[in-house]
């Protein structure tokens, strides 16, 4: 077999040596196949002659631009081939390296300037050296420095700019594609989450893994975990610039050293490599590697001594001196981040005042401050946390950066996940420390380090402190005393020493020990110090498998001070209270607060929670009061606090609603503020918050309980007059005699008609007893007037129930929330007025963008039938049955009132002849339209559940089924996703129709007794927020100087009022809702109420056009009479506002203004009113 | 039998409450449509087997209310409760998904099988995906249902 690939290898050789004498350059498909397989066919040393030649002939195809001037040089040659072969890659990037030698050191050399600079903020000087980096080479490294100081020394519009003209530029489509996002990375506004989702949903783009682990490498290089595709990187980069190719190199190397133990053929391999490389390229990370395979050839600087004097005064214990000799030095060498930690322990330790001795809006002044909030566990120390790992993230290809993130997760993270951080931050550094013995697993090896180090540099105390410490592992039976340093760091470390050998009970005692001794109260009262012991302390529990006191530690320490909760974080703690096998763990109030401390999911804490409770026979939280004296007072109030909350206590069968499990936070912030006096304000302001939340949802049920709405008052009053004169005359007809009416009543000229003398039934008998006669003009005038009654109840402008149902469910609400459902999952779009065409799904096309384009055009439009279809069943359902129908118009809409004169000849006969009274007769009308109206709204709900609800499940279905006949046969996640959104949008249009179902109710609840002006205002927010649901972020700004309690029955109507006039900014500004800017401002004055709504608008926006109109509609608005144009649909919605200030709320004094808009492009509406008889009394 | 539907989508109810029409003499099913009212119907009551959604709100969606929350794993979350109360229950999964949750709380339907099966020995007796449009899952209903039947049958005769 041997034999056999042998001759197979030189079959192969020859082949291609016959292929690179044939070979030509205008011949490039031939070109790169003898590259590739002059890459991974055969081995380098095989190859050697092959690859000289073929150099020789084609000079650069195979080393690429390894030193390009430009950005557009960057990538402009080389071929990219990847077979994810690492060995294969180092085999090829090894002599690369080397024979680049000399400009990779003066790179690292001016790295390290370069970072000085720009961290103390000296962005001139940065520049300069940046430049000298790039008479070197351009590198993608360069690059994204370039974007650094365009955004740290001119803000982010010059960062953008930056990025326009390297976009525009034909570069390689590596090079731009990295330009966009490390544009973003630079930027000092984007969060972490943010970015990190920009870069995810960027790397979500492509199926290819490899391609994804490429871009995670280089652009979230801490969370790039996997080293899976390591050679596939390593292929990628050796077409970059050769700054690109070291860095890439060495962190890959790093990253397969410390990750990946298991292959010792591997290790050795690349062991080898960074140790020929170490020859030639002057870069401690290179040393660091040798070292950690015994061999040391470290040289020391005299910069590098003058660090370690200053290590060393923190050792002997000499803060003030660290004080005074850091500032000078850590200015210069600003990248050496231990001093950072050192400087700040030194004030803490000195009782010195912080003082932050870079320069003010410098990088290092914000590093520095945020490592003094974390060492010092404040309140600020989270924010802190947040904020480094997001400068971290940024400056991730900063020397500094690996020893930064092993100081943030060290202090962040679960115990152990931190030590490979702590390894590789060692290794990455690009100077000497002593303390990187630790990250030797031998302890011989951590010594020869240490002995090395103290011989290239003197005799030092530090670095005699690590060496007492290693050797202490080393001995196990006598035990030799850590001297070299200050003498509680002394005591602490034998103690950490006797805890890391497992001697746990001897370590226990002595850090109970520490704590209680005098002599070492100023620093056990640290906080750094403290947790260090509290941590040592935890690690002795859990050694001792003694769980009780290690959950009382923890909780209590937590209690005292949250930020302690990164540092004593241990999932067996966990394990134990989430199984919590005794009854002791259960009825342990600390369980759940540990679960809660620990971020542990609700679901969780609710199983804690329950078991807690129910073993004291307690089913609410609020019923806790009985068996308070049972409990530690702080461990009580952080168990009502965070524990018993909606989240927790939602998975209660016990509760039936929101409001019941709102009601329920209210009684325990109740029982807190009895027990917990010092912080009451805080709850009684949740309870006020809660107690908010409730009355909007009162206010919403409300809103929806009152759209259907006739304004009887304002009917009776604006026809009484007419009205009631023609009552009285058919009042005045005198009667006639019984035998008479007989012989007429059956004829049909008869003029005078039969009616029971009394409000009858309809069984009742047509005797003599009961029946009187009536001339018929007395019948005519009941025709008429019954008939001008109905037509004011159905079609007043002012008082009407179409316009009601026109202003409160035709106007937008309707569509709106139909779509809703199939919005929230992104299945409908918006159509395009102008070009009467839907818009393109984008959202679903992009996550299927691996169907071919037949499929995407037939997804394209069965996208936009299912919009026209949504759309014009809405349409049909608004236009045809909300319709108004009457004898005289004919409609086929549902809220029909016909009425035939047989129909009013039995009303008359039966009901109304016989009133005498006009207050009575008018009412007897309007109960007999609200009979009707009840009729009417029942068919209307019929038709929602029976029809339109089953025409919209029907056209998903459809969809549906289309998407499964296309895609039967394609398992692609996305294909799934899709699937399942149009699953869970029937189940939300069930919950969409039962809503619009309850509009069409009639209601007499008054849900709210009175409300301040802010409700509304946040009850419309909700609303349209539902309803727009890319909108789900609206926030407008308040400013609201109002103390005015309003009558509640007049809520609808100022919900209706700032409904319109924020539903306007978002169909109207054309703006996102990100872009969108509103303002809401309420003034009272004497006693009237202004309401100020500015908000900016799109520059796309004809102004000229914009302000004709703002004229003609403030013209309406002097108008006295209020037009049909209130039922109308569609426009602004201003007269609709006018008629709900005059009619509804009987303002005759109000005013609605639309000013002007300027050029800079901010519409800006005021609306002014009395508050008379608003108020409540 | 009696049999306790919790279910909010209507439309899978109205034919899963056929199935059992068209399969069992007069079958007693009671339908709730919310995690809260479907729990405290199994804790109140007894039933012979419980179909259960795997996503639902938190409770009854009734006029003028939402429902609050909607608990993308509703259905695991009851069958955790009936465990830890030691409420004994019969309990068959219909779901129309494949994958549920999001996040780290990510799960597809064959994991989530599994995962229940071995949470729930002795009250998770299997799970049907439910596709309106496919006869599959009656078959597989039935399946089940049989077992439950000749399970109690067995029962009995052992009694």
């Amino acid at each position: 077999m041997a034999k056999k690939k042998g001759s197979s290898t030189r079959r192969q050789k020859r082949q291609l040596e016959r292929d690179i004498k044939k070979s030509n350059a205008n011949y490039t498909k031939g070109l790169d196949n003898i590259f590739y397989s002059l890459k991974y066919k055969l081995s380098s040393q095989a190859n050697k002659k092959n690859i000289t030649e073929f150099e020789a002939k084609f000079p650069g195809f195979i080393e690429g631009k390894v030193l390009p001037r430009t950005i557009k040089e960057l990538r402009s040659i080389g071929k990219l081939y990847s077979e994810n072969n690492l060995i294969r890659e180092v085999e090829w990037y090894h002599p690369i390296l080397k024979k680049y030698a000399k400009e990779i050191n003066e790179f690292l050399q001016l790295q390290l300037h370069y970072e000085c600079k720009f961290l103390v903020g000296d962005y001139e000087q940065a520049k300069q050296v940046l430049k000298k980096i790039e008479s070197i080479c351009v590198s993608h490294w360069s690059m994204e420095q370039q974007f650094f100081i365009e955004e740290y020394a001119n803000g982010i519009t010059y960062n953008k700019q930056l990025l326009n003209n390297i976009s525009s530029t034909d570069n390689d489509l590596i090079v731009n594609l990295l330009a966009i996002y490390q544009s973003a990375k630079a930027e000092k506004n984007l969060s972490i989450l943010n970015y990190n989702k920009l870069i995810t949903d960027f790397v979500g783009n492509f199926k290819n893994e490899q391609i994804k682990e490429y871009f995670r490498f280089k652009l979230l290089p801490f969370e790039h975990v996997s080293n899976t595709q390591n050679g596939f990187i390593l292929g990628v980069e050796s077409t970059s610039s050769i700054i690109d190719r070291y860095l890439a190199f060495i962190r890959i190397i790093i990253n397969e050293i410390v990750d990946d133990q298991q292959d010792s053929q591997k290790i050795d391999y690349l062991k080898n490599v960074a140790h020929d490389l170490s020859l030639l390229i002057n870069d401690n990370r290179l040393k660091s590697i040798n070292s950690l395979f015994g061999v040391n050839k470290y040289i020391a600087s005299e910069n590098d001594k003058n660090f370690l004097r200053i290590v060393d005064l923190y050792t002997k214990g000499n803060y003030q001196e660290v004080i005074h000799a850091c500032p000078n030095y850590l200015r210069e060498n600003a990248y050496r981040f231990e001093l950072y930690e050192i400087l700040n322990k030194s004030y803490l330790l000195s009782s010195s005042d912080f003082i932050n001795i870079f320069p003010e809006d410098s990088l290092a002044n914000e590093i520095f401050e945020d490592v003094f909030h974390i060492i010092t566990k404040n309140d600020f120390t989270n924010q802190s946390l947040f904020d480094s790992f997001k400068i971290n993230s940024s400056f991730s290809n900063f020397s500094w950066s690996c020893k930064h993130f092993s100081f943030i997760i060290n202090e962040y993270a679960f115990h152990n996940q931190s030590i490979a951080y702590i390894k590789k931050g060692f290794l990455h550094s690009p100077y000497l420390n002593p303390a990187q013995c630790i990250i030797y697993e031998d302890k011989k090896v951590s010594i020869d380090y240490l002995n090395h180090y103290k011989a290239i540099t003197y005799d030092s105390s530090t670095i005699n402190f690590w060496i007492d410490i290693q050797q202490s592992f080393i001995n196990h039976g006598i035990e030799i005393p850590i001297i070299s340093a200050d003498e509680f760091r002394n005591v602490l470390y034998n103690i950490k020493v006797k805890q890391e050998k497992g001697k746990n009970k001897e370590a226990l005692y002595d850090y109970i020990h520490i704590e209680s001794n005098e002599q070492f109260s100023f620093q056990t009262r640290l906080s750094f110090y403290k947790l260090e012991i509290l941590h040592g302390k935890l690690l002795c529990y859990l050694g001792l498998n003694d769980f009780l006191p290690a959950l009382e530690l923890v909780t209590s320490s937590l209690i005292e001070n949250p930020s302690y909760s990164n540092k004593l974080k241990f999932e067996i703690l966990i394990d134990k209270v989430l199984n919590a096998e005794t009854e002791e763990l259960v009825r342990n109030i600390s369980a759940p607060i540990l679960l809660h401390q620990y971020n542990a999911p609700y679901a969780s804490i609710w199983i804690a929670y329950d078991n807690f409770l129910s073993a004291y026979d307690i089913e609410y939280g609020s019923q806790f009061f009985k068996v308070l004296h049972l409990f530690d007072n702080n461990k009580v109030i952080y168990f009502l606090k965070h524990i018993c909350v909606p989240e927790v206590y939602n998975s209660s069968w016990k509760f039936e609603t929101q409001d019941e499990l709102d009601n329920e936070r209210i009684e325990i912030c109740l029982l807190l503020a009895k027990i917990d006096e010092g912080n009451k304000t805080n709850y009684f302001n949740e309870i006020a918050e809660i107690s908010r939340g409730l009355l909007i949802r009162k206010g919403i049920k409300q809103i929806d309980e009152s759209k259907i709405y006739v304004d009887v008052n304002g009917i009776k009053s604006s026809i009484e007059k007419e009205v009631k004169e023609i009552f009285i005359r058919s009042q005045i007809l005198a009667s006639v005699s019984l035998n008479e009416v007989q012989k007429l009543l059956n004829k049909k000229e008869s003029y005078v008609i039969a009616y029971f003398g009394n409000e009858t039934s309809e069984d009742k008998k047509f005797s003599e007893s009961n029946i009187k006669l009536a001339s018929l003009s007395k019948v005519e005038y009941f025709f008429e007037i019954f008939r001008k009654i109905r037509d004011k109840f159905i079609g007043s402008n002012e008082f009407g129930l179409d316009t009601y149902i026109s202003m409160r469910i035709r106007h937008g609400t309707l569509v709106g929330e139909i779509r809703s459902a199939f919005e929230k999952y992104k299945l409908v779009t918006k159509k395009n007025s102008s070009l009467n065409k839907y818009e393109t799904n984008r959202y679903w096309l992009s996550k299927l963008a691996f169907i071919n384009n037949g499929q995407q055009i037939e997804l394209d439009n069965q996208f936009n039938l299912l919009s026209s279809s949504i759309d014009n069943m809405s349409e049909e359902f608004k236009n045809k049955i909300l319709q108004i129908q009457t004898e005289e118009k004919i409609t086929g809409g549902y809220f029909d009132y016909s009425y035939s004169d047989d129909e009013l000849f039995a009303l008359f006969s039966k009901h109304f002849a016989s009133i005498e009274e006009y207050d009575e007769f008018f009412d007897h009308i309007i109960q007999n339209l609200w009979e009707r109206t009840e009729k009417n709204l029942l068919k209307v709900r019929t038709y929602i559940l029976q029809e339109l609800k089953p025409k919209a499940e029907s056209q998903l279905f459809s969809f549906l089924n289309f998407i499964e006949d296309t895609f039967k046969k394609i398992d692609y996640a996305e294909v799934n996703e899709l699937n399942q959104s149009m699953i869970l949008c029937r189940t939300a249009l069930e919950s969409v129709f039962n809503k619009i179902t309850t509009w069409f109710q009639r209601s007499n609840n008054k849900n709210i007794n009175n409300f301040d002006i802010k409700l509304p205002i946040e009850a419309s927010l909700f609303t349209l927020k539902r309803i727009y649901t890319s909108f789900s972020e609206f926030s407008p700004r308040m400013e609201i100087n109002s103390n005015t309690y309003f009558e509640g029955e007049y809520f609808t109507q100022f919900a209706d009022l700032i409904q319109i006039l924020l539903d306007n900014i978002i169909q109207h500004s054309r703006l996102t809702c990100s872009e969108l800017y509103v303002i809401i401002q309420v003034i009272e004055r004497n006693s009237e109420i202004c309401i100020t709504i500015q908000n900016n608008i799109s520059d796309r926006i004809d102004l000229n056009e914009l302000n004709e109109r703002i004229n003609e509609t403030n013209q309406i608005m002097n108008d006295l009479s209020l037009q049909d144009k209130i039922r109308k649909e569609g426009g602004t919605g201003y007269i609709k506002i006018k008629k709900i200030l005059f009619v509804d709320l009987k303002r005759k004094n109000y005013e609605i203004k639309i000013q002007n808009v300027g050029e800079d492009f901010i519409f800006k509406s005021n609306i002014s009113f009395s508050l008379e008889n608003l108020q409540k009394r | 039998m009696k049999v306790l539907l919790i279910e909010d989508d209507d439309k899978k109810s109205e034919q899963i409450q056929e199935f059992f029409k068209g399969f069992i003499p007069e079958p007693e099913i009671i339908h709730r449509k919310s995690y809260q009212s479907g729990l405290k119907e199994i804790f109140t009551n007894s039933f012979d087997v419980v179909l259960l959604d795997m996503q639902l709100p938190t409770f009854d969606i009734k006029f003028g209310d939402d429902g609050y929350k909607f608990r993308n794993l509703a259905g695991h979350d009851i069958l955790r409760e009936l465990k830890r109360k030691k409420k004994f229950c019969k309990v068959i999964i219909i779901t129309q998904f494949e994958t549920f949750g999001e996040g780290e709380n990510y799960i597809e339907l064959n994991d989530l099988k599994s995962k229940l099966k071995s949470e729930f020995d002795g009250y998770y007796l299997g799970t049907v995906y439910y596709n309106p449009s496919q006869y599959k899952w009656v078959n597989d209903l039935r399946t089940l249902i049989n077992n439950v039947l000749n399970d109690g049958e067995n029962t009995y005769s052992r009694g």
